[in-house]
């Protein structure tokens, strides 16, 4: 029987495959390379659909764009020029419903007047405003109340470093002050707890950090989003926290 | 033969290719320390070469494949509900563009398939942890 292909036996070959691949799809890699940053934010907002059909929502995609599904990649724009995702499920019942968005701003717990823009956020349906006194320019300003965010994600395509997970638990402080102060709202269905999600993998400093912040605060630390961090969303997206 | 992280890196954006090359670099250190200093490795000793190539293409697939995968993951959770059209800031992904996204993943996989090496080969944090993948990957 021959002997299975290996790098160790067949180098040459081995590098003569990925030159190949690597020749014929340049322009594209290139290309696409340039997108590598929306691309991960992006399949992390599909990791959060497929957790809410885990957890027996049904999710479909809302407002679309002349049949376009148009993802939204900054702060910048109005929200009612971009598509979201509607999630809904029946609970003893009531049917509730709820929007998945993007880069959609949220009102300070500790303030009305002031906002920040988590990558992802949960929101009850129907509940995104707009404002034309935010900007000194007039400009239309989208934003969620407060009251109305259910939950929201964070995330980052970088390895774990200390900075960027305190960071989030300021993020925390901004939007969930009770969190912090030890009052948890209990949401009926449940939600996913604020989840910070990296694509890197942990180093004995950083998970230490994460085991520590998890254990103080309602909040999930995700790391290795590619291997292992996937998983969460689906097959051990019962061990996630919820809120 | 250039060496392979030069190929894969050739004229990709400035950020992205630092990032890969600087990764690969600093590894690669980590690497030749491990290997002049560890009889653990003794076995690997003689394959740099082969380390090398393998450590290259596990950056590669972290920070460029894995991404267009996620990418394509959500491409399927739209075509479920019948919409084949993305925009992301101006630019449309049709079904043509994704399919094209679709075929690199595929033909990296292909490559992946035809030497026998499992994702889990670049399941690693530390670099130790990628040799030690290796050194199991080549007793199989």
């Amino acid at each position: 029987m021959a002997k299975k292909k290996s790098p160790f036996r067949n180098l040459q070959e081995f590098e003569k495959e990925i030159t190949d691949f690597a020749n014929k799809h340049k322009l594209e890699i290139v290309e696409h390379s340039k997108k590598i940053s929306n691309y991960f934010e992006i399949s992390s907002f599909n990791n959060l659909v497929r957790y809410y059909k885990n957890k027996g929502y049904s999710a479909s995609p809302q407002n679309l764009i002349g049949g376009k599904y148009r993802y939204k990649c900054s702060p910048a724009g109005i929200q009612s020029n971009f598509s979201f995702f509607l999630i809904s499920k029946k609970n003893r019942n009531i049917d509730y419903e709820y929007e998945i968005h993007h880069n959609l701003a949220v009102q300070s717990s500790h303030g009305d007047d002031i906002f920040t823009t988590p990558d992802i956020v949960v929101i009850d349906k129907s509940s995104v405003k707009y404002s034309d006194q935010y900007y000194t320019t007039k400009k239309k300003f989208s934003f969620v109340e407060n009251v109305n965010m259910k939950t929201f994600c964070e995330v980052k395509n970088f390895n774990p470093f200390p900075e960027l997970l305190f960071n989030f638990i300021g993020v925390l402080n901004e939007l969930r002050k009770e969190y912090l102060e030890g009052k948890l709202q209990n949401h009926s269905p449940v939600q996913i707890a604020p989840t910070l999600i990296i694509s890197g993998k942990g180093s004995k400093p950083t998970n230490l950090i994460k085991e520590k912040l998890e254990e103080r605060y309602n909040v999930n630390i995700i790391y290795d989003v590619f291997y292992q961090g996937r998983y969460f969303f689906t097959k051990r997206a019962g061990e996630l926290k919820k809120s | 033969m250039s060496a392979i992280i030069n190929i894969l890196t050739a004229k990709l954006n400035y950020e992205t290719s630092n990032l890969i090359y600087n990764e690969y670099q600093d590894r690669l250190k980590e690497v030749n320390y491990l290997l002049d200093n560890y009889d653990y490795y003794e076995d690997l000793k003689e394959r740099r070469k082969v380390i090398e190539t393998l450590l290259a293409l596990s950056i590669f697939y972290k920070r460029i494949i894995a991404n267009f995968d996620g990418f394509l993951a959500f491409t399927k959770t739209l075509h479920r509900s019948q919409i084949n059209k993305i925009l992301i800031g101006s630019k449309e992904y049709s079904k043509k563009e994704t399919a094209r996204l679709y075929f690199i993943s595929k033909d990296f996989l292909d490559i992946m398939l035809k030497f026998n090496i499992s994702y889990l080969i670049f399941d690693y944090n530390e670099t130790k942890e990628f040799l030690r993948n290796c050194k199991e990957y080549r007793l199989k």
